[in-house]
């Protein structure tokens, strides 16, 4: 699956990131989605079978809740699998993100002040992990989710080693 | 100076007298209203707390030592949880001496220590006048030799131009900017002076109410609403909003007049040094090497008065919090020449008024479209509920075209201001309509980059373009791809360029 960078017949200044995703992590941002919604519509569905009177205006809500969250839950990760991508380099950390807005992020590595791993609950459930690489700025952390958790240690242990050997002022 | 030394004796008592100066409104309330049961407690609660914060105040000083040595600054409080604290000099990143009206009349200050970790930092709570004064130089330092690359490439003393231009009484000693009363126009201008009006009546009405008192009991609130009802509620109303503003500038100009106070900019060994203040003093050190650069600001009713104000953009003040960016401001809301003036000597050069490159029209149809979706969206609804509802005006959907007159000009504006360039050793970026904003950043300073595009961007060609520093976000809004990252290319050359399709 080729990342699609195109707009408007114009191609983007930057190329994608080298390296995409694991495919699995497709399957994390499904879960992500579908743990906040599963519920929801369990519960309407099971209030719809017990209380008659309501059953309408409860199948309604079910309907409204369920009907864009599963769209969303079956579309938007395969979306977000094709703009996710990463890639290292001697000097700088280079990362793809987003699917309506897209974010491309760049940080030299001269200037990265920390790198840890992130996992969440659902990503430990498939193996994922995700790898943060913070400057000075707030705004220019770098957050790389969703990586295999070997690959993801790793790629931190290379980061720290290779920050420590670049010479350069953090801020 | 390595030995452990106490606070000043004197800070007790401050302490005890800012205890007794609450009392005494207190007292007087209590003596108007009449003693019941209803003024004595709320009244006897009051000096028990103050009481235990003079009893606090007399432990503190019995128990807090502070040492300044070659590398660190100690600090040990508490008298049964013992803490010590200690910040390394070369961390301090902001060193700054207030002192209260109280303080200043047993000549006390308080010295703050800032550091880039909010919770690292120290304050000497409170020291002699002298003596804070002499360890904010010593301190503002960084404990190192003088940075050698300080922008403007002037020691201290040599900046300063006795007969400077109209808007100064620049002083023989660094001097770059003092405070001009008529500058006080510029501060209502850039304010919501409105709001400010209304906050003496809330408090009014807090005070009642901590006291038990029912507004309907005071007499003159009885009246007074009394003849309001029976005046027209038009009439009333425009009264109402008249005497809003004018206790609001009222207010703006009591706390303009309190906060930049004999206002004086000037250099000093290492950086600059803001002094203000009439009642509480402020002395702040902006260390040279902290300083990445400025940041312009006009609101539009300011820039309609040709003002503006100018705010250092320094690493570790939060960009996001209010105390802390006023704490960089370099000057009040002032004539935008002086704000420009001030900001070449600052940056050492002319940069911040370079020509900055235009952006694509794609950015302006961009703004204009902003501008009007919003408002045919808006208009649909009201002329449905025109239609259906009786009792709603059928032309009532006239309202969003209404609004065009503010949005469209807005938006036209808007796209004007949209800027960037190079300057010297500066990246430039300007953008915002109702809140101009340019800045000037060191190319140094740019720690890494950030590309971003919305749908509507994606629709239009268009991206923004992101400098990540230490100071906060620089955004280069709605450039064409291909000119943004050229742009990125020139500021700070070979970051992006590995990432570039056509390499």
């Amino acid at each position: 699956m080729r990342p699609n960078f195109r707009s408007d017949g114009q191609e983007f200044e930057l190329r994608p990131p080298r390296h995409p995703l694991p495919a699995r992590a497709i399957l994390w941002w499904t879960a992500q989605v579908l743990v906040p919604v599963l519920p929801t519509v369990l519960t309407l569905g099971l209030l719809a079978l017990l209380i008659p009177p309501a059953r309408l205006w409860l199948l309604v809500s079910l309907a409204a809740v369920g009907v864009p969250g599963l769209a969303y839950a079956l579309i938007v990760p395969r979306l977000q699998y094709r703009v996710h991508r990463w890639e290292v380099t001697e000097d700088a950390v280079y990362a793809a993100s987003g699917w309506l807005w897209q974010v491309w992020r760049v940080a030299p590595m001269s200037r990265i002040q920390t790198v840890d791993t992130v996992r969440g609950p659902i990503q430990q459930l498939f193996g994922l992990s995700a790898v943060k690489v913070t400057t000075a700025s707030a705004a220019g952390s770098i957050k790389i989710g969703g990586l295999d958790r070997d690959l993801a240690a790793a790629l931190v242990e290379h980061l720290t080693a290779r920050t420590q050997a670049v010479p350069g002022e953090a801020t | 100076m390595s030995a452990w030394q106490r606070l000043d004796p004197r800070m007790v008592g401050a302490e005890v007298a800012r205890v007794v100066a609450p009392m005494v409104p207190a007292t007087a309330a209590v003596a108007v209203a009449g003693i019941g049961w209803r003024t004595l407690v709320p009244l006897a609660c009051l000096l028990a707390a103050l009481a235990g914060v003079a009893g606090a105040g007399l432990a503190r000083h019995h128990s807090t030592r502070y040492r300044i040595t070659d590398e660190l600054v100690e600090l040990r409080t508490g008298l049964l949880f013992r803490r010590s604290r200690s910040v390394p000099r070369e961390r301090v990143r902001a060193v700054d001496v207030t002192a209260g009206p109280v303080q200043r009349l047993f000549g006390l200050a308080v010295l703050r220590l800032g550091t880039a970790d909010q919770e690292a930092g120290l304050s000497l709570n409170a020291l002699s006048r002298t003596d804070a004064e002499r360890l904010r130089v010593l301190l503002s330092d960084g404990g190192a030799a003088l940075p050698t690359e300080w922008p403007g490439g002037q020691a201290a003393g040599e900046g300063a131009r006795p007969t400077d231009r109209r808007g100064t009484r620049a002083a023989g000693d660094g001097g770059l900017a003092a405070l001009r009363p008529r500058w006080l126009l510029y501060a209502l201008l850039s304010s919501w002076s409105p709001l400010i009006g209304l906050a003496p009546v809330g408090v009014l009405f807090r005070v009642l109410d901590i006291f038990g008192v029912e507004p309907s009991e005071v007499a003159f609130l009885r009246t007074f609403w009394g003849a309001v009802t029976s005046i027209p509620p038009l009439v009333a109303g425009l009264l109402g909003v008249l005497a809003a503003l004018l206790a609001g500038a009222a207010g703006v100009s009591l706390l303009h007049v309190e906060m930049w106070w004999r206002f004086r900019l000037t250099r000093e060994p290492g950086g600059l040094r803001v002094r203000r203040g009439l009642l509480t003093t402020r002395s702040l050190s902006l260390p040279a090497e902290r300083m990445r650069g400025v940041e312009l600001t006009e609101p539009l009713p300011l820039r309609w008065g040709g003002g503006a104000s100018l705010r250092a953009l320094v690493v570790g003040a939060d960009p996001d919090d209010d105390e802390e960016r006023t704490s960089a401001d370099l000057l009040p809301p002032a004539p935008r020449r002086v704000a420009l003036r001030v900001a070449e000597q600052v940056l050492g050069a002319p940069d911040l008024t370079a020509p900055l490159r235009p952006h694509p029209p794609a950015a302006r149809r961009l703004r204009l479209a902003r501008a009007l979706w919003p408002l045919a969206l808006l208009a649909v609804p009201l002329w449905a509920l025109g239609a259906w509802l009786s009792w709603v005006p059928d032309l009532l959907w006239l309202l969003a075209p209404a609004c065009l007159l503010v949005t469209l000009p807005l938006a036209v504006d808007s796209a004007r201001n949209l800027g960037h360039g190079l300057s010297g050793p500066h990246l430039l970026t300007r953008y915002g309509a109702a809140r101009r904003r340019t800045a000037a950043v060191r190319k140094d300073a740019v720690i890494g980059w950030k590309l971003s595009r919305s749908p509507a961007q994606r629709r239009r060609g268009l991206m923004t373009l992101t400098a990540t520093t230490a100071v906060g976000s620089q955004r280069v809004k709605d450039v064409t791809p291909a000119q943004g990252v050229a742009f990125a290319e020139e500021a700070v050359p070979g970051l992006l360029a590995p990432f570039r399709r056509t390499a």
